[in-house]
């Protein structure tokens, strides 16, 4: 159990279940899933060759994306009751409407979330944003979402991401636990979880590494870190420790009301390079870097990833500046070049270990 | 100082080199063929035997074969390799340009000689080794023909594409042309250095730029380079044992890159 029940809930395609709602991006605001009484499940893509999705696709984007239509298409994704796409990036909304025209899934749903998430119309525009999707989970599951109902689903998804920011898994194993916990019920991920945690932290592998970046396939992926002698001691990826990091909790009567509270607590965020500004991404990062005492950054970039290309010269020149070495690895389907990324890897490890 | 050996796998050819002290006492350079550590262990053999060196001194290795040679005793990246046997024959180097069978790096270095930063080719064989040999087969050419080749050339024609597939096209399709060989191979020179020099700018040149690998052997490129660089590269007279000699030199040293 423990482990195990996360890496299944991982591996299965869809949880067979009533009412799972899909959603790629973690700007999903799943505490309205779960008070309409629905489950929502993060797709995560299974990586490797795509074929499908090359057909609507074009090569420059990113595979990721691809990854996620392609599977899709394939079916992995029929037993879904709705899908959800709050905009992310040119590739993802390319999905989002090739899933609407071309699936089978019975509710489709884009959510314009505003880009700049600072300031009072910001704010304002992605309540609204939020009403219109707590409107349709309503039309979806046929029932309100209540308020208390929006609190308890507060509480539970705010349980869930504390037990994992105060996680003292590292490497694969964290990032299995992350991702399947933003697959499986929630219930059963908050009470996993604490039964999870070991009382003492484990002992810090190899050279202490943090990984940065946005979405992956597969926590496989982190292998060829400790082939080459790294210990992957934090992460800052949208799909592991970014997802765990919300404080969305507030008192019974929040001003303006539960929705635009949820609203501003998304915005407040760390936010991801599809928002603006970075420089608060690039404090957390460097918060990060001391919190677990990283020796460097390796970014992880899903190769053709815009949205993540763009703001890495502005971290890596800052980072730089404090003395942090960073490296940049790309990824592509799901996987890294083993023999190039080893070299790379084991070469940065040469030069921050010396 | 003891004897001390390094190797370095790469993905064409293996070299085997043999310090003692400050000289090079053995230098074996053999093809890799398709299993590494065969390659590996015949190279450690010749060197040794050439250096008339008993009993089996440790060894560091480096290349991407490095992974797979089961008497060695360290194995160490060929970025930091590349830099210590830089650095041992031109102690001024502040970065270093490789340019080997199937990857292209460069490696910027401190004033101590410490890696401060590297950056490699992507996963396709533009600009490397690799497309010189493709083309100069395209070309009816050996691949030491090129260089003397290109000095030839009287007439500037570009090779628009970098992906080595597509350039032996374009190759192809001006041999059909009726445009001079030589003047081909030059173009296809200043294809392979504008990638470099390309990959170079990432990191940044810092003078003195030494020039490594075996594609620093052909003078063609190196005209090319420099002229981009808009300075002399220091060339090693035998380019392609640099990484091998770095290896050595840390086995010697036994301490750290």
């Amino acid at each position: 159990m423990g482990r195990d029940a996360f890496r299944q809930a991982l591996a299965d395609a869809c949880p067979p279940r009533e009412g799972a709602i899909g959603y790629v991006c973690t700007y999903t605001p799943e505490e309205l899933i779960l008070a309409a009484g629905l489950h929502p499940v993060r797709l995560f893509p299974p990586g490797g060759p795509t074929g499908p999705a090359d057909a609507y696709l074009q090569s420059f984007c990113c595979s990721f994306a691809r990854g996620c239509l392609d599977a899709a298409l394939r079916g992995r994704w029929d037993g879904l009751a709705g899908v959800v796409f709050p905009y992310t990036c040119d590739s993802l909304r390319a999905v989002s409407e090739l899933w609407r025209c071309h699936l089978p899934t019975r509710h489709h749903l884009f959510l314009n979330l505003p880009v700049r998430v600072e300031g009072i119309a910001a704010l304002a525009y992605a309540a609204r944003e939020f009403e219109r999707f707590r409107q349709w989970l309503e039309m979806v599951a046929g029932a309100t979402v209540g308020t208390d109902a929006l609190h308890a689903a507060v509480r539970l998804v705010g349980a869930v991401r504390e037990r994992l920011a105060g996680s003292s898994l590292l490497g694969r194993e964290f990032l299995e636990v992350a991702m399947g916990a933003q697959v499986m019920d929630r219930f059963t991920a908050a009470e996993l979880l604490e039964g999870l945690a070991p009382k003492t932290p484990p002992p810090r592998p190899g050279v202490g590494v943090l990984l940065a970046g946005g979405a992956l396939e597969d926590p496989a992926i982190l292998d060829v870190f400790e082939e080459a002698g790294a210990g992957v001691v934090g992460d800052d990826l949208c799909v592991g420790s970014r997802y765990a990091v919300l404080g969305a909790a507030w008192g019974d009567s929040p001003p303006g009301g539960p929705v635009v509270a949820l609203a501003r607590a998304y915005l407040e965020r760390v936010p991801c390079p599809t928002r603006h500004p970075p420089e608060r991404r690039l404090q957390h990062l460097l918060a990060r870097i001391a919190q677990r005492q990283a020796r460097g950054v390796v970014f992880l970039l899903q190769k053709f990833c815009d949205s993540h290309a763009f703001d890495l010269p502005y971290l890596r020149s800052e980072l730089s500046l404090r003395g942090i070495p960073s490296l940049l690895l790309e990824v592509e389907q799901g996987a890294l070049a083993r023999g190039q990324a080893l070299t790379r890897l084991e070469a940065f490890l040469e030069i921050i270990g010396s | 100082m003891m004897p001390a050996i390094g190797l370095d796998i790469g993905s064409m050819t293996t070299k085997a080199v043999v310090v003692e002290g400050a000289s090079v006492r053995a230098r074996v350079m053999i093809p890799t063929g398709s299993v590494p550590r065969r390659a590996a262990g015949q190279a450690y053999r010749e060197a040794l035997r050439q250096a008339g060196l008993q009993g089996e001194p440790p060894a560091v290795v480096t290349g991407y074969g490095r992974l797979d040679v089961p008497f060695a005793a360290r194995r160490v990246t060929e970025i930091t390799c590349h830099a210590v046997g830089a650095r041992f024959l031109f102690p001024e180097a502040r970065t270093v340009v490789d340019v080997g069978g199937q990857d292209s790096k460069v490696i910027r270095l401190s004033t101590d000689g410490r890696v401060l930063d590297f950056v490699m080719n992507d996963r396709c064989a533009a600009g490397t080794g690799r497309f010189l040999e493709v083309m100069a087969a395209a070309l009816g050419l050996s691949l030491e023909e090129l260089g003397p080749a290109s000095a030839r050339a009287t007439r500037e024609l570009t090779i628009s594409s970098l992906c080595t597939v597509f350039a032996e096209s374009e190759v192809i399709s001006n041999l059909a042309a009726g445009e001079a060989r030589e003047d081909i191979v030059a173009a296809l020179h200043r294809a392979i250095a504008r990638r470099v020099h390309g990959l170079a700018s990432r990191v940044g040149l810092e003078p003195e730029v030494v020039f490594t690998g075996g594609v620093a052997l052909n003078a063609g490129v190196v005209r090319e380079l420099e002229r981009l660089v808009g300075r002399r590269l220091l060339v090693p007279a035998e380019p392609q044992f640099t990484g091998a000699l770095g290896a050595a030199l840390l086995a010697e040293t036994g301490g750290t890159p």
